[in-house]
């Protein structure tokens, strides 16, 4: 056969693997759409605009007394919400790194068992790596899989209502969620830096601390700042729960409806939302 | 103690496939040796099983006949393999980790208590000014003298050389080997070079691999171009059915950084 048909098989091949992937991904959304209801039409019908836009137009304009955005004492008003809703993702955020860390190094099978620092491990060493590793990975999997809601009804009937309990949520759920993308990105660095750091006689803690987390540093701190911004987000709802925050806010003018408040609180979460998107950027440059 | 390195009978299979096959040869003390071959040799795999990083499946390799440990034997590798958000000065500093205790390594490269012969060894390189630079920013050609004073700072009486002068110009290839020569002083040096011209001008012997045999093993003097295409020749299609591009004596010869295999 020459080289140019064995060319063109291959090609030919790649195309229809191709084709393939896709047709097998069309049906899967399908599948999905049909499960979930999904109606794009439903939305843009006449009635559905006109009751969105009675919904909306009943919160404005938006309440901006000060007895709602301070309070009487500055600590039961919105601004103070706010405040407490940083507050918990800074430390639930904090929290969820301290619990990462660890089950990350636990998770990463370059870490464990397998790559540059196991190149004359025993079989016994690597089997039991490798046990460290799934169970790891299992906690992982675990703690991130509980949504963060539940967390906090978990957390709220432990240590009572109020911000721990959203602290404690979120540092349980995201430690689940930053431990596997650490390990995963510990587990994707190059093997020779690893190597070359290794043969100098370091330790593997050492080797761990100078040769891998380096590598990958940037990407670790960056998806941290990501997931900060995502605890802001989630500790705007945790208030659903008693779990302190602007969530509170949230639920209780929904269910009075009192609308022009509701406004008002989502826009304090959407400018809670911008303002850790800048700073998120910010560290994120200085960082790179 | 002596200092010959010794290979005897070592073989290396990676899934399989022999990277390097009943290699023996011996390497006095003091003697500056450069081994040559086209890619996929084993000319890398030779340097990582000399530097104990990777156990022979067969064989012995030895130093002043006890087996290779920690601290008697550096290997130094690509350039690339250095921590580019790092510093030069942390890099080198890598390089002590071994000679330190644990907790104080753990800190040590970012936090120097004794940075004074890391310093020293890039002032011997010429790399004083770029001392606090990431290494991400610096020139191939400094990259690779950061990633040569990383193994030297090691104090080693046997350094190994992975293709120190890879990716480098002509110039800076030669600047390269003449700070080697004067930092190595009378410790081994083992090198792994593509650029045959540079094995024969400035090395004493010279050892041709090729498919994971020694081909031969002479003083540089006496290797010749027949002697170099025909070892070229011997190995001139790579496990890809690919043809190897060789032609000995050039600067632009590079192999790829090795696939790694633990």
């Amino acid at each position: 056969m020459s080289e140019k048909t064995t060319r063109a098989n291959a090609t030919g091949a790649h195309r229809a693997r191709s084709t393939l992937w896709l047709l097998a991904f069309v049906a899967v959304l399908i599948v999905a759409a049909w499960i979930a209801n999904a109606n794009p039409l439903a939305v843009l019908t006449r009635d559905a605009g006109a009751q969105m836009w009675a919904f909306a137009a009943e919160g404005f304009p938006p309440d901006v007394s000060r007895e709602y955005i301070v309070g009487r004492s500055l600590r039961d008003g919105l601004l103070w919400a706010v405040i407490e809703t940083l507050a918990i993702s800074i430390v639930g955020t904090t929290l969820a790194v301290v619990l990462a860390v660890p089950l990350a190094l636990a998770s990463a099978a370059t870490v464990t068992y397998r790559g540059p620092l196991y190149a004359g491990a025993s079989p016994t060493r690597r089997a039991v790596g490798r046990t460290l590793n799934r169970a790891g990975r299992f906690v992982l999997s675990f703690l991130r899989s509980v949504p963060e809601l539940v967390w906090g009804f978990l957390f709220v009937t432990a240590v009572g209502l109020g911000p721990f309990a959203g602290v404690l949520a979120l540092g349980i759920h995201n430690a689940g969620v930053l431990g596997k993308l650490y390990a995963d990105f510990l587990e994707d660095t190059d093997p020779a830096t690893t190597e070359a750091v290794a043969a100098s006689g370091a330790t593997r803690l050492q080797t761990v601390c100078h040769g891998m987390v380096p590598q990958v540093s940037a990407t670790l701190a960056s998806y941290t700042l990501y997931r900060w911004e995502c605890t802001i987000r989630s500790a705007s709802i945790l208030g659903f729960v008693g779990a302190g925050g602007i969530g509170y806010y949230l639920v209780i003018t929904i269910q009075r409806l009192q609308y022009r408040k509701l406004l008002t609180a989502i826009v304090a979460v959407f400018a809670l939302v911008l303002l850790s998107d800048h700073l998120a950027e910010r560290l994120r440059t200085k960082l790179a | 103690m002596s200092h010959q390195l010794v290979f005897d009978g070592v073989t290396k299979s990676f899934d399989g496939s022999p990277a390097v096959r009943d290699l023996s040869f011996a390497v006095s003390g003091g003697e500056r040796v450069a081994i040559v071959g086209p890619s996929g040799a084993g000319k890398t795999t030779l340097l990582r099983l000399a530097s104990g990083t990777i156990a022979t499946d067969s064989g012995r390799v030895s130093l002043g006949g006890e087996p290779i440990t920690g601290g008697r034997v550096a290997l130094a590798y690509h350039g690339e393999t250095l921590i580019g958000r790092r510093s030069a000065l942390a890099n080198v500093l890598v390089g002590r980790l071994g000679a330190l205790p644990w907790w104080q390594g753990l800190l040590e490269p970012l936090v120097p208590r004794s940075p004074e012969p890391a310093l020293a060894l890039l002032d011997a390189m010429g790399l004083t000014e770029k001392a606090g630079a990431r290494t991400d920013s610096l020139s191939s050609g400094e990259r690779q003298r950061v990633a040569l004073a990383r193994a030297l700072v090691q104090d080693p009486p046997v350094l190994l050389a992975d293709e120190p002068t890879t990716n480098l110009d002509p110039k800076t290839s030669d600047t390269v080997l003449d700070v080697l020569d004067e930092v190595v002083g009378d410790r081994t040096l083992l090198t792994v070079l593509h650029d045959t011209g540079l094995a024969r001008e400035r090395f004493e012997r010279v050892i041709g691999l090729a498919d994971g045999r020694v081909q031969f093993d002479r003083p540089a003097n006496s290797v010749t171009d027949n002697r170099l295409e025909d070892l070229f020749d011997s190995d001139e299609t790579t496990g890809d059915g690919s043809r190897t591009p060789a032609v000995p004596g050039t600067h632009t010869q590079n192999d790829p950084i090795p696939s790694w295999h633990v």
